[in-house]
């Protein structure tokens, strides 16, 4: 079974521009100008459109085991395809969290039953992410964890920090690190500064975040160990690890697609969907961190998908709990990211399937060349459409463009070259199935 | 100009505006003085007194304010209610909503609780104070007792001394008086000053003599102990020594400055006893006006019949 894909403009790190994409056996078989359809491909037409890599979002919360009525991972792998995401990692801050290669291995098996988005997963540093002893690296890297992290309680003992980097390192897979001070950050609810002031939102200081970040860059030095910095959001951060590169430490850094698009002025209504940890940046912390994007400062692009139930989002601002759902809109997000701050669409692309395909070593992943699979996107940039919560797959409706009008749409996902989502006909899982109709 | 509109802060008010206020409160101030102190300004009209968080004097004056105007007036308070059940504060709401309320006062411990409320309700909605964000009916009791004691602002000085971080008063009343155009001189710890509190357009003393020195206005501000505990202060003694208003640093104000403050007051902390009783103090004063410019407010905003002897 062949696909082509006709008349799209691709954005991917090997190709940009107007090309064919001939998919054969789940993986791209050729990609030219003009490819001629006289062999019966199954073609669709994407002109119009962009084509982009599957992305790859390599920080999400699925919430299962323990959370389901907040995510199951059914629901996150479909809103990962309805927003043109077919690989993602998942944090192990779950109930129990993923500390041992028996959760690692129901997390894996369960989501190839699925068939939808290819699932990674993030192993925690230490057990039950107490942060007081290692958890069993080793056994969930045999069980095919692609990293460790312990996600929103980050290892607040320094030196137990070191041993666990050091042990990571002897099994070869990064630490991903959620760098909070928590006593400088507890109590807090938004980023401090005029508006927390003028809102009357208690604080959390930009520090909260920087302080963690020079500790974790100190640590990576000594250790040596592939440190991968979550979300990071302020000035004083990029800053910290722009100096880590040059000084060649083996630091990398994502951002989140929340902190490009909203700043701390957007909480003037109080909503709970724009409520987010780290807080969301001043603007001009915000301009900061789309220099740092330009430059290469920050390697990665991601979610931080955090879906919660409408009940835990409608209450008071400061009672509500941190985190935005975001799968379900990852195109659109990248895309509003592009109209707002003018960064080329290849870069921020790259940034979310070339570069953190690279990174976790995703051989066959995030690019459109040949050989590649065949995980695709077709997104039309000229539609419309008005995000209802009855359109998200995810239970989580906790976005701040909930209800409101978004362009750009996502009219196709292809994962392995079959058409996992189509805009018109939903989630569907075999190119059979689509035949069938 | 006024009808059918929430009060959430007080810079949803210009100078003009602030002043028609002041206008008609003056004009209510009157009837306070009557053998029977009720006009039908607001009769038929229902008004819901939502307090989540415990207050006495606010919750009084608006009550007092409501049945002067006629208004039918509902209480609910966090502690006899079904909160306690652990029913959310959305479906407190809703069921309220559900029963023709015209007028919602709202007092919360949580920033924004206001305008979380006008989510659900297309009733009016007043707020009487939300977490560490706002109290602007306190201020405009504030703006109105000084328009009445110097029928001027903009060669006005203020100063504001005490905890203006954890003061909603406080920062109500920095936006409404650089709206009313007076300058603000403010004084406290630096643990005790929000972040980028200058963007008020106050300028920060280092000492509170510099701030009361040449100031029409003096405002302390109640600081509680608990602070003490989380580091902001090392204790009461030191704080009443480098930042109580006394008797001494009131000489550095103008000769006939007055001293306010939003109470309840803590003597021998941020008031000195002899200030608190000094001629100077129109605290007791600040309590009436909270009555009439509360009075004022519902009228305007839910436009009542005219009353006589007023406008």
């Amino acid at each position: 079974m062949k696909v082509l894909i006709k008349g799209g403009d691709l954005i991917s790190h090997s190709y940009v521009g107007k090309y064919d994409v001939l998919i054969s056996d789940g993986r791209i078989e050729k990609v030219a100008k003009d490819i001629d359809n006289d062999n019966g491909y199954r073609e669709i037409d994407a002109s119009g459109c962009f084509v982009f890599p599957g992305f790859i979002d390599m920080h999400t919360h699925l919430r299962e085991p323990g959370f389901e009525y907040r995510e199951t991972l059914d629901t996150g792998l479909k809103a990962a395809l309805h927003g043109g995401v077919t690989t993602l990692a998942c944090m192990p801050n779950t109930l129990p969290a993923i500390d041992n290669k028996a959760n690692v291995s129901f997390l894996l098996g369960k989501s190839k039953d699925l068939h939808l988005a290819d699932l990674l997963v993030i192993g925690a540093i230490t057990k039950r992410r107490e942060g007081k002893e290692l958890a069993n690296m080793g056994e969930m890297k045999m069980a095919g964890v692609v990293a460790f992290s312990d996600d929103g309680s980050p290892v607040t003992n320094s030196h137990i920090m070191r041993r666990a980097m050091e042990y990571a390192k002897s099994i070869d897979l990064p630490v991903i690190s959620h760098c909070e001070v928590t006593e400088l950050s507890n109590g807090g609810h938004m980023r401090e500064g005029w508006f927390s002031t003028y809102f009357g939102i208690y604080p959390i200081p930009d520090v909260a975040e920087s302080i963690m970040v020079a500790r974790d860059i100190e640590l990576s030095y000594l250790t040596g160990e592939r440190l991968h910095i979550a979300h990071v959001s302020t000035k004083r951060s990029v800053s910290l690890v722009k100096q880590a590169k040059r000084d060649g430490i083996p630091v990398t850094c994502e951002v989140t697609l929340n902190h490009l698009l909203f700043t701390d002025e957007d909480l003037f209504d109080y909503d709970t969907n724009k409520k987010v940890n780290p807080p969301l940046p001043t603007r001009k912390d915000q301009d900061v961190l789309y220099e740092a994007i330009e430059d290469g400062t920050i390697d990665i692009l991601v979610t931080d998908h955090a879906p919660y139930a409408p009940h835990e989002k409608e209450v008071e601002f400061q009672r509500a709990p941190f985190g935005i759902s975001g799968l379900d809109l990852f195109s659109n997000m990248l895309f509003e990211v592009h109209r707002r701050s003018g960064i080329g669409m290849r870069k921020l692309v790259e940034a979310a399937t070339f570069v953190p395909a690279r990174l976790y070593r995703l051989e066959d992943k995030g690019d459109i060349k040949e050989r590649n699979l065949g995980d695709l996107v077709i997104f039309d940039p000229t539609q419309t459409w008005e995000c209802l919560p009855e359109i998200l797959y995810s239970k989580g409706k906790n976005t701040p463009f909930i209800g409101k009008e978004i362009k750009g749409k996502v009219i196709a996902t292809l994962k392995n070259g079959e058409i996992v989502y189509d805009a018109e006909e939903g989630m569907m899982r075999r190119v059979e199935e689509i035949e069938a109709r | 100009m006024f009808k059918g509109r929430d009060v959430i802060d007080v810079d949803c008010f210009n100078k003009e505006e602030l002043l028609r206020i002041f206008q008609t409160a003056e004009s209510f101030k009157e009837i306070l003085s009557r053998p029977i102190k009720k006009v039908p300004a607001l009769r038929g009209k229902r008004v819901c007194n939502l307090f989540f968080e415990p207050s006495t004097r606010t919750r009084i004056s608006f009550e007092i304010a409501e049945k002067t105007l006629s208004a039918d007036v509902t209480n609910f308070t966090a502690s006899t209610s079904s909160l306690k059940k652990g029913e959310s504060f959305k479906d407190t709401i809703l069921t309220l909503s559900a029963m023709g309320i015209d007028l919602y006062v709202i007092r919360h411990s949580e920033p924004g609780a206001p305008v979380m409320l006008k989510r659900y309700t297309n009733a009016v909605v007043i707020n009487a104070g939300d977490g560490i964000h706002a109290h602007p009916t306190q201020a405009i009791l504030d703006g109105y007792t000084v328009w009445e004691k110097k029928k001027d602002f903009t060669n006005v000085k203020i100063a504001i001394i005490g905890d203006i971080y954890h003061s909603r008063v406080a920062r109500s009343d920095m936006k409404m008086f650089r709206i009313l155009g007076s300058e603000i001189s403010i004084c406290a710890p630096y643990t005790l000053l929000p972040k980028d509190v200058e963007n008020y357009g106050v300028t920060v003393a280092k000492k509170p003599e510099e701030a009361i020195e040449n100031a029409d206005v003096v405002m302390g501000l109640r600081m509680q102990l608990e602070r003490q505990s989380s580091g902001l202060f090392p204790s009461l003694r030191e704080y009443n020594e480098m930042f109580g208003i006394t008797p001494e640093r009131m000489k550095h104000a103008k000769p006939d400055a007055i001293l306010m403050h939003p109470g309840p007051i803590n003597r021998g902390v941020e008031l000195d006893s002899y200030t608190a009783d000094a001629t100077y103090s129109v605290i007791p004063e600040q309590v009436t006006n909270g009555v009439v410019t509360r009075m004022a407010l519902l009228y305007l905003l839910l436009g009542g019949v005219q009353i006589e002897g007023t406008d």
